[in-house]
């Protein structure tokens, strides 16, 4: 089959959108899930999302290291995806037991200073763990050292895998490999992508509307109060709201790893903000908006290139926001009081 | 009420932190040094006067060598790798000059402009640095240079390849490294002739040295009779450059040159492979990087092209190899021999112009010392380095490298100005 070279371009760009809109979408769903029972923008989230970057290549660097990647590459994936979502969701659920509980009843802008102090603590920390850690490891006693030498060089090379201000790579096992269709080459990594953020976005989808703890996150994200009388635990609700938003990060994070490689401390920031211009295009506080949000701006931005010169994506990208909080502030599928649904 | 005395003091400690940071150090920067003062030393008849001043540091001080690169970030493998020539060079001169112990100061100037000046400014106002190596990269260089030459210290950069690092006439600025024109007219050769491309899509990461070099490879390859089926920027920091790689695949070309540093290099050409792009990638120094371009991208950088002011084959070079290797465990990455000779030029002109006046203090005529690095020719690791006024290599020399089974291997050598 043959295609006129614009349609085809056309093709590969939109498969190129897919893939950059499900990252969008999955952190998207993180902050709309926040706005939802809390009704504040976590602005830490970018940063949670980056935590699950680097949970998942210490996994995957020890499972390298100890041969398990070559032997077993399907289930190694499979580990370092849940490590990268269990520390994220950890980092989420204390992020807001610390940062946010106790601002709760505080008002919106406490709120709001203490996520982004969250944010640069969050960076920061996996920043300085090496250097933390020699810190710690350098103690003496005497002339001694505290711990033994043995124990304190593989301890620092473990710390050194984990954060330090370099930039740090995952090993490239996704490789180049794919299929043609339509005369458009699909790499399988984008298939992994698109694929997986599309069946974890369903199961989120199911969790909300059709679970006990669903139920519960929506009675929240309506009314805490009337929720608590009606003997919903409304803490564990959040916490579990975040865990559950953390852990998409946590994914996407891992992703962004494994299929573009390089990770960095402050690789949360952008698609943070993307994200979050997302969710609002979406409509924050409504799930399937935050699906729907990501996409449409993955796909826009990436068509854009098309016809604008590549460096002003990030244009396009934020004008959309601009323009959605002028004239629809409550984006595509949100309502008229954003915490009515979830 | 409340909330808004928390935005008042929010404000007020926001205005005051920024208010603080840059007086502090963009004073020195427009100002004499406070140790620029020829007539205090005066004290002592056998200190020549120096035109800009000197250099003074006290018995009991440590001289500094400072280091401006990318320490943090993605381009850190590169910097970190100056930082440890410049350590190597240090301890190979014997840790100190007439008895005054030599010490590295490595700062990150994120490979950025803003950064570097900021750092120019900190190592200017140090009384202690004896000379800066570095900055790491064109775009720092060329609004930092202005800082150091106007407060006359020396700089010599191992890797800063543009054009424009030279162009601003000042008696301070040095590079061991051969300019871009060249790099461009070695990388447009090697397509065009050895590889026989006729179209090229051309990728830069709007840096003025990937910008830089990209204009002036498309300006020759299109000169050398090829077509540039595209001329794209990227932004530095992104994951994704799918979008560009489609854009750039679509005139169907046989090539794809990206002017630019490893950690875009390493994404673009995985995804350059990843979307069945099977022709020629090459691009520049700023990708000939063991580990964070060919090992980072695994089996998409294999076939890989680039160019970079050759390294090796000078006597020498094996001992430091050896040195490098048991001090740091591992090899040097791209610019660790250069930053090694670097700081030797700059130590061992130091070493020629010190003297020590009648209160004990080590002094180093500022202007004696650049004249001495001008006028000394120094054979290295990286080879025969002696620069000409404009503080260019007289002779360089530039080796086309390719990725060989995972191994970044060198194929051929261009010399220019024998």
């Amino acid at each position: 089959m043959t295609l006129s070279p614009g349609l085809h371009a056309f093709l590969g760009q939109l498969i190129n959108g897919l893939t950059v809109g499900s990252f969008y979408a999955l952190i998207a769903l993180g902050y709309t899930m926040v706005y939802g029972v809390l009704s504040m923008v976590n602005f830490a989230h970018g940063d949670i999302f980056m935590v699950g970057a680097y949970c998942g290549l210490f996994t995957i660097g020890r499972l390298q290291s100890i041969g398990y990647l070559e032997t077993n590459p399907v289930l190694a994936i499979v580990v370092t995806f849940m490590v990268g979502m269990l520390g994220a969701s950890l980092t989420g659920v204390l992020v807001e037991r610390l940062a946010y509980r106790p601002v709760r009843r505080a008002g919106r802008l406490a709120a709001l200073i203490s996520a982004i102090g969250a944010s640069i603590i969050l960076q920061e920390s996996v920043r300085l763990v090496p250097t933390i850690f020699k810190a710690i490891l350098d103690i003496k006693i005497g002339s001694h050292n505290l711990f033994p030498d043995a124990f304190i060089s593989g301890l620092l090379n473990l710390a050194k895998d984990f954060g330090g201000s370099a930039a740090k790579t995952y090993p490239a096992i996704l490789g180049t490999g794919g299929f043609t269709l339509a005369g458009v080459f699909i790499s399988y990594g984008r298939v992994l992508i698109v694929v997986l953020s599309l069946i974890i976005m369903l199961a989120l989808y199911l969790l909300v509307q059709y679970t006990r703890i669903g139920r519960a996150m929506r009675a929240v994200s309506e009314d805490k109060d009337t929720a608590s009388l009606m003997g919903v635990n409304v803490n564990r609700t959040i916490s579990t709201t975040f865990f559950i938003g953390s852990a998409l990060a946590g994914i996407a994070g891992v992703m962004v790893g494994l299929f573009y490689l390089q990770i960095r401390v402050d690789m949360g920031f952008v698609p943070g903000i993307k994200a979050f211009t997302s969710a609002v295009l979406g409509g924050i506080g409504n799930i399937p908006g935050a699906m729907l949000g990501g996409y449409i701006l993955g796909l826009v931005e990436v068509l854009s290139v098309q016809v604008l010169p590549a460096v002003y994506k990030d244009v396009v990208a934020f004008v959309i926001l601009i323009l959605t909080l002028i004239f629809m502030p409550n984006g595509l599928l949100g309502n008229r009081k954003f915490l009515k649904k979830l | 009420m409340k909330s808004r005395l928390i935005i008042t003091l929010f404000v007020a400690l926001t205005l005051l932190v920024s208010g603080c940071s840059p007086a502090a150090t963009a004073a020195p920067a427009t100002g004499a040094l406070p140790t620029d003062t020829p007539g205090s030393t005066s004290a002592s008849t056998s200190i020549p006067a120096d035109p800009w001043g000197n250099i003074v540091i006290p018995p009991g001080q440590s001289v500094k060598v400072g280091l401006s690169s990318a320490l943090a970030g993605g381009y850190a493998v590169y910097g970190t790798d100056m930082l440890n020539g410049v350590d190597l060079a240090i301890e190979k001169f014997g840790g100190s000059l007439h008895g005054w112990t030599l010490t590295s100061e490595g700062q990150d100037d994120g490979c950025e402009g803003a950064a570097g000046v900021t750092v120019a400014e900190q190592f200017s106002a140090d009384p202690n640095i004896l000379g800066v190596i570095g900055p790491m990269c064109s775009g720092s260089i060329v609004p930092a240079e202005d800082i150091y030459a106007a407060n006359h210290v020396v700089m010599i950069t191992p890797s800063g390849t543009a054009v424009a690092v030279t162009a601003q006439g000042y008696e301070t600025v040095f590079r061991t490294v051969p300019n871009d024109d060249l790099q461009a007219q070695v990388t447009v050769d090697y397509l065009t002739k050895e590889l026989g491309l006729t179209s090229i899509a051309i990728i830069d990461d709007q840096s003025i040295y990937g910008e830089g070099l990209a204009t002036a490879v498309k300006q020759k390859f299109e000169a050398a009779g090829g077509t540039v089926t595209s001329f794209e920027g990227i932004n530095r920091g992104e994951s994704d450059y799918s979008a560009v790689v489609s854009t750039s695949m679509t005139g169907s070309p046989q090539g794809v040159y990206f002017g630019g540093m490893d950690a875009e290099g390493m994404k673009l050409v995985v995804q350059f492979r990843a979307a069945n792009f099977s022709g020629v990638f090459f691009g520049p120094d700023g990708i000939k990087s063991q580990p964070s371009f060919a090992d980072a991208a695994g089996a998409a950088a294999e076939g890989a092209y680039m160019t970079f002011g050759a390294v090796g084959g000078a006597a020498g070079y094996d001992d430091f190899l050896a040195a490098f290797k048991a001090k740091f465990g591992g090899d040097p990455v791209a610019y660790g021999p250069g930053s090694y000779d670097a700081t030797l030029i700059l130590l061992q002109a130091a070493d020629r112009v010190a003297t020590v006046d009648a209160n004990g203090n080590l002094v180093i005529g500022r202007k004696a010392l650049a004249d001495s690095i001008r006028a000394t020719p120094f054979t290295g690791v990286t080879g025969h380095l002696e620069f000409d006024q404009s503080g260019d290599l007289k002779v360089v020399s530039i080796s086309v490298f390719q990725v060989k089974g995972g191994i970044i291997t060198p194929l051929k050598e261009y010399n220019f100005g024998q």
